[in-house]
């Protein structure tokens, strides 16, 4: 798995790496019940505080990408591949939505027509 | 057939015709000095413990070759092109192991007038018994990557490189996995458990089995499972399911990496292959696929298995490019 971070992208770094890591996942370039490597490696490489690797992981976990297991560390689960992918899907429809000066509940009104 | 196949199926058909003289030959030409029926099958203890007509020995003998033979002809598993090194070393493995067990069921049974009263097996005959196929392995498959130049590489050494940003991070892990060596390791637990609960009458072979078993549990748990992980550090290594043994190369010492398709066979087998210190090339080698190799400053190389290892490769090739600001050294590549 690939994480590339970028200072001039304008999104914070913690969803910067857990796009990163979202994208590895569906694209399979992560198994199912494979580890991630340990936060702290990632930090290091990246140059980034632990607490954001943890961040970015914590929230693949509550989409259902992610498991953290006392002891196994951080595994990745395949069954929600489906899922990941409309999350990410309803981010960018979301970000494009904002760009365009919709509010939420626009957007939501906006879905429904579809 | 094309023209690399056909240099490969007169390479196969040569060694194993050699092969199969080698081991039948000496054999048939002596048998009048050999007991009949012969002691084919050595027990624990080193005693004869089985025996086998001439014949029927000889003939086992020639199947040990022709079976790999057929193996690795050309075409036979696929049409892989760059399997060539690993189907020479194969049947280069085989033939070697098959005139050696010819050999040395000759030189116990020479001059015996019954099986039962052959020589016996000593555990140092183990050593030259596989050895030498290993040895004949490794040269075939050194060989056969001469032979068959660029076989093994996917993609030209260098040639890909990840454009980074002034000030971009980046980091890439993957991980390689042998199934096989896990299921050994987790049979040999179960087995420690179930002797720990015998009664401890167990003859002495048994202890200095499990005594081996202790010391290659260890070394198969570190080859089960790799992970490679890139940073602008560099790149490390990390065995086993924990990671606690780490191999380090620092990116300096690094002058470009490549993605290619290692046969594990053409490396001498599983394993840490080769070395760097002495032999200039080594391989972490858990199965056979994807792998990347490591071209370093002071002409050594190092190869891995590793899952994806194009994306690994691309990433160590964009640091060195922007560590220097040209792309990674463009010299001629080198015939491996």
């Amino acid at each position: 798995m690939l994480v590339r971070i970028s200072g001039r992208d304008e999104s914070p770094l913690y969803s910067q790496i857990a796009g990163q890591l979202r994208r590895a996942i569906t694209e399979g370039k992560v198994q199912a019940g494979e580890r991630l490597p340990p936060a702290r490696e990632l930090a290091e490489s990246l140059q980034v505080h632990m607490h954001t690797v943890l961040r970015a992981y914590d929230e693949l976990r509550q989409e259902g990408l992610l498991e953290v297991r006392r002891g196994r560390g951080v595994v990745v689960l395949g069954s929600s591949q489906g899922r990941a992918r409309l999350i990410e899907l309803g981010r960018a429809f979301r970000v494009e939505g904002e760009r365009q000066g919709l509010e939420l509940r626009e957007l939501r009104k906006l879905l429904g027509e579809i | 057939m094309s023209n690399p196949e056909r240099r490969l199926a007169v390479w196969v058909a040569s060694i194993a015709g050699l092969g199969v003289l080698a081991s039948a030959g000496p054999l048939l030409l002596a048998a009048s000095h050999l007991p009949e029926p012969l002691a084919s099958h050595f027990g624990l203890s080193g005693a004869p413990d089985d025996k086998l007509p001439l014949v029927a020995f000889t003939a086992v003998l020639a199947g040990l070759v022709l079976v790999p033979a057929v193996l690795a002809w050309p075409r036979v598993r696929g049409t892989k092109p760059g399997s060539a090194p690993g189907r020479l070393a194969l049947l280069g493995f085989s033939s070697t192991l098959s005139a050696a067990l010819g050999v040395l069921t000759l030189w116990l049974n020479w001059e015996r007038a019954v099986w039962t009263e052959a020589g016996h097996f000593q555990l140092w005959f183990l050593l030259p018994l596989l050895g030498l196929p290993m040895a004949t392995a490794a040269v075939l498959g050194a060989l056969g990557r001469r032979l068959w130049p660029g076989s093994g590489v996917a993609s030209a050494p260098g040639a890909q490189a990840l454009p980074l940003a002034p000030g971009e991070r980046a980091y890439w892990s993957g991980v390689a996995h042998n199934r096989w060596f896990l299921l050994i390791v987790a049979g040999m637990v179960i087995q420690f458990g179930i002797f720990s609960l015998l009664p401890s009458k167990a003859p002495t072979a048994f202890g200095s089995a499990l005594l081996i078993q202790l010391l290659v549990l260890p070394v198969l748990e570190l080859l089960s499972r790799i992970r490679v992980s890139i940073n602008e550090q560099g790149l490390t290594i990390h065995y086993g399911h924990l990671g606690w043994i780490r191999q380090r190369v620092p990116l300096a010492r690094i002058v470009r990496a490549a993605a290619f398709e290692l046969e594990p066979l053409a490396h001498g087998g599983w394993g840490y292959r080769g070395s760097l210190r002495w032999r200039g090339r080594a391989a972490v080698v858990v199965r056979s696929g994807s792998a990347l190799r490591l071209e370093l400053r002071d002409g050594t190389q190092l190869s891995v298995t590793v899952d994806d290892a194009e994306t690994g490769a691309s990433l160590l090739n964009g640091f060195l490019q922007r560590g220097t600001g040209l792309p990674p050294s463009s010299s001629p590549a080198l015939a491996v």
